[in-house]
């Protein structure tokens, strides 16, 4: 997991591009990979559709560039600051407190607050991170994609953005005490250096050898020939009052080279190994942050839903063809049938009904007969064959009228006059049609559109 | 790039199974309009299929398959209704056969009218019972058996296939009885079903009816109600997602607007609350459009009420009412998060404070939630040093927004949740002033309270995990799983 599979992952997502049938056969074909390793070979397999240049390519390379020009500078500045440091005047000896709190205080504060920034790591402006120059290094890198026109900016969410500018930090604090230590070694090697300490502080030489003491606790161990006597310690202390060397330091100036061993150790223990820690612990945590972002990066849940839920669909694949229907007026439509008719017939309706309803609706027929219903289509024609003049069809307004019914009606207009429908309701509602089913009865009639053929609304 | 249609090809790993007669099919057939459709429609849980009180709507058989990661487990046909059934069954009679070849006969009459318009709709509705689907006849409870259904009837006996009735209730009348006696006579198994009614339970009940046709079919309809169960949870962890995002958009939600001068007129003000406010109602409906999708109720979306709480807007006192909490409530709340943040002050100086921490948490909790429980957000000019000022608002400080919003997404969701895929007409919101309570009580509202402060307060990178799972929560008491 690294910035570029962050990126890319961030980029591909702005894409958009992919169905839920290709997530989810990716999930299929990954299924036993966790979450995140999961995307992170989804961004291995897709980022070849990036446009190029990739963004996070361009960031990735300005980065290291950047940091690798920086780490450089840094080193250049950790030499040049150890030569100032061990720079023997002639007149006098080379102070060994401050190369003490360059080599060690300064290393410590710096990684103290290093430690106290990752407690506000999450917020956008970071105060103590801002302090660190390796801050600017994003700043320059903003610079750099400014001048070069490039308007896709990664979208980096905050914590990773300081946790980078973290890791760097600790990066070039290290490059900076390794040109510290090669410039002691430097200086060790091609001079003569006269070390001493010297302080206005009222500090007695016991006490200075034991904070000494304390301080090469983490050697004094492994290499004891690298922590100072208290006697190296008292004829090193140096007066400027005095303004010259003590005695028996000059007769035992051999004695004073233990010095430099110390200064090498304490920069190595103090500086160096524990910001080599730290270097790897802020790794470890960015690749933590990194892994945690993107799997709440906007849009993931859902990438990750799609990959690792089945694809049910009940849908139908093709679209639906239906019938429209026009909505025409029908104009042979009647409130009242009754009067004198020559058959009174019942589509699907007995007979004995078909005569109730005929005395209900104050109907006179010379005969009833049942139509449709049980009948064969033999039947119904011979039936029809009989009819002529005024023919009044009741129907079940709640079926609706069918094709059957529609042949019907077309071989008794052959025959008949005048043929009269009417669509009655269920005996629970006194006969009486509901408004909807009359409805379709007038479409399906002004689809017939028989001059023969009329409509009795009861 | 890949299309996102769906003609693209079937991408590897989700290898489209032959349409061949491993899978169950079921064709829903039997007079016109007696809800065949309505039928499909809840079945397939799908809001697209064409329902109409007008008779021949569907002039095709139209196949509906569940389909999991491109494996069909089941088929259902929408076919038309019958229209000639009186000749069709006088064609099958003229062919003296013995009744193990029955079905050959139906095959013949097929195939002699397949190419005329006569018989259009019975071939329709024939051909997919021929090649291997049960059958589902649909009958109309509400209203009164009649002898011209047994020409139907004897049809689909001809065909030799597994079936099944449903008596479909449509109108208020009850003719079951008179129904079961005679399609008894013709099906092994009568259920009852309404399609406009139905839930998730009655749908599963109905496939496990359909289990009984066939044995064979067994394994894949008990696998497709076990899909359909976790189907339903997808989308309610979908829905989750999408309200949570609602809510986290909605809350951190920061509108602009560029001013000239040193101040910003009341109308400017007026102009950017208002553009705020519709940022903010957009936002809801989007989240209700993505629901619908979700829930595949797309079609109500596209042709009946595209934002049916128009009509209770959201910064209206009435929804504050329905869907918010009320002052004292918010108070509550309020008092009761900010105790709990002073007693672990209390309980860090192990008791020494003499409680003075929850008094105080609570006290600033109470009065800070009386104070914020009208106001929408402060508005303030920006930019004064870098010389281009603009007025920003946002994000929101109402303490009360985050439950309406919340209130009005969970009620939706669960009207959705209980329409069935049948239905066509607008969906009603009867605004249920008790609903709140569903799914609302002091140890949600508490929990709740401190995820929307943390989100107004949170500028940079959010996680929510804690509020993901207390939505879920709130979703799962108000849709029933």
């Amino acid at each position: 997991m690294n910035l570029q599979t962050y990126i890319d992952l961030g980029e591909l997502l702005r894409q958009n591009g992919w169905s839920r049938e290709e997530y989810r056969a990716f999930g299929l074909e990954n299924s036993k990979l966790s979450p995140i390793d999961k995307l992170a070979k989804w961004v291995k397999d897709h980022r070849s559709r990036l446009p190029k240049p990739k963004v996070s390519d361009t960031f990735c390379s300005y980065l290291y560039h950047i940091t690798l020009l920086l780490g450089f500078l840094a080193l250049v500045v950790g030499f040049v600051s150890g030569v100032g440091l061990l720079s023997y005047s002639g007149k006098a000896p080379v102070n060994l407190i401050y190369f003490l709190s360059v080599s060690v205080v300064l290393p410590l504060l710096t990684m103290f607050l290093s430690i106290i920034s990752i407690f506000g790591i999450s917020k956008e402006h970071n105060s103590i991170l801002h302090l660190s120059p390796a801050y600017w290094l994003e700043r320059i890198f903003a610079l750099f994609f400014a001048k070069r026109g490039d308007t896709k900016q990664p979208k980096i969410e905050p914590r990773v953005l300081n946790y980078l500018v973290l890791q760097r930090a600790q990066l070039l604090a290290l490059f900076f005490s390794i040109g510290l230590l090669i410039a002691l070694l430097f200086k060790v090697t091609t001079s003569d250096i006269a070390f001493a300490w010297s302080t206005t502080l009222q500090i007695k030489s016991q006490s200075f050898h034991s904070f000494l003491s304390l301080l090469a606790y983490p050697w004094h161990w492994f290499a004891p020939s690298a922590l100072p006597t208290l006697d190296v310690v008292a004829h090193s202390h140096y007066f400027r009052l005095g303004g010259r060397l003590d005695a028996h330091m000059i007769a035992n100036a051999g004695e004073l080279g233990v010095w430099w061993r110390f200064l090498a150790m304490a920069t190595l223990c103090y500086a160096i190994i524990p910001r080599v820690f730290l270097y790897i612990f802020v790794s470890i945590r960015l690749k933590g942050v990194l892994k945690n972002s993107m799997i709440n990066m906007d849009g993931i849940k859902s990438v990750l839903q799609q990959m690792d839920t089945p694809v049910i669909k009940s849908r139908a694949t093709e679209a639906e063809s239906a019938y429209t229907f026009e909505q025409n007026s029908y104009s042979r439509v009647v409130d009242n049938a009754s009067g004198r008719y020559d058959i009174s017939l019942g589509w699907a309706i007995d007979v004995k009904e078909v005569c109730l309803l005929d005395d209900m609706f104050d109907i006179q027929s010379d005969k009833c007969m049942l139509l449709g219903g049980a009948n064969t289509t033999d039947e119904d024609s011979k039936i029809i064959e009989q009819c002529s003049g005024d023919v009044i069809v009741y129907v079940k307004s709640w079926e609706p009228p069918t094709m059957d019914w529609s042949d019907m009606i077309e071989h008794l207009a052959k025959v008949a006059k005048k043929i009269t429908i009417v669509p009655i309701g269920t005996k629970d509602d006194d006969y009486k049609p509901q408004e909807s089913d009359l409805h379709i009865w007038l479409r399906k009639m002004a689809t017939i559109d028989n001059p023969k053929v009329w409509l009795c609304k009861i | 790039m890949a299309k996102k249609d769906g003609n693209h090809r079937q991408p590897k790993g989700l290898a489209m199974q032959n349409m061949t007669n491993k899978h169950p099919k079921f064709a829903v057939v039997g007079h016109p309009n007696k809800g065949k459709s309505s039928i499909v429609a809840s079945l397939a849980q799908d809001d697209s299929i064409k329902i109409s009180d007008t008779p021949g709507t569907t002039t095709q058989s139209r196949s509906l398959p569940l389909e999991v990661d491109g494996e069909i487990l089941y088929e259902l046909y929408d076919t038309p209704g019958f229209q000639r059934p009186r000749e069709v069954l006088e064609w099958l009679r003229s062919h003296d056969v013995p009744a193990h070849k029955r079905a050959d006969v139906v095959r013949e009459f097929i195939n002699q009218h397949k190419n005329s318009d006569r018989f259009h709709d019975e071939i329709e509705l024939l051909r997919p019972i021929m090649d291997g689907a049960g059958i589902l006849y649909v009958v109309d409870g509400s209203k009164p058996y009649g002898v011209e259904y047994e020409a139907e009837m004897e049809i689909l006996r001809w065909c030799m296939q597994p079936s099944m009735a449903l008596i479909n209730h449509i109108g208020k009348s009850d003719y079951s009885s008179e129904w079961r006696a005679a399609l008894g006579q013709y099906f092994r198994i009568v259920k009852s079903y309404n399609p406009m009614n139905s839930d998730p339970r009655q749908q599963f009940e109905l496939l496990e009816a359909m289990v009984q046709l066939d044995e064979n079919w067994r394994e894949p309809l008990q696998r497709s109600i076990k899909l359909f169960k976790k189907l339903r949870e997808q989308r309610v962890w979908q829905s989750k997602d999408v309200i949570v995002a609602e809510i986290v958009e909605s809350l951190r939600l920061k509108e602009r607007l560029s001013i000239k001068g040193e101040s910003a007129s009341d109308a400017q003000k007026a102009n950017l609350e208002n553009r705020y406010k519709n940022h903010l109602r957009e936002i809801e409906t989007r989240a209700q459009h993505q629901i619908e999708k979700l829930w595949h109720h797309t079609h109500l979306q596209k042709e009946i009420a595209p934002q049916p709480l128009n009509d209770l807007d959201l910064f209206s006192q009435e929804s504050a009412s329905i869907f918010g909490l009320t002052r004292k409530e918010m108070v509550m709340t309020g008092m009761l998060t900010g105790a709990a943040a002073g007693a672990g002050i209390d309980l860090l100086f192990a008791g020494h404070t003499l409680l003075l921490g929850g008094l105080i948490g609570g006290a600033v909790g109470a009065v800070g939630a009386y104070v914020g429980f009208d106001e929408l957000s402060e508005m303030r000019v920006l930019g004064q040093q870098i010389g281009s000022r603009y007025l920003e608002i946002g994000p929101m400080q109402n303490r009360n927004f985050p439950y309406i919003l919340l209130g009005r997404a969970l009620y939706y969701l669960h009207a959705l949740t209980q329409r069935s895929h049948a239905k066509r007409d607008k969906l009603a919101l009867d605004m249920d002033s008790d609903f709140k309570d569903r799914w609302l009580d002091d140890e949600t509202a508490k929990a709740l309270e401190k995820q929307f402060k943390m989100l107004r307060s949170d500028n940079g990178s959010i996680d929510t995990k804690e509020l993901d799972e207390l939505i879920l929560k709130c979703i799962t008491k108000v849709v029933t799983l």
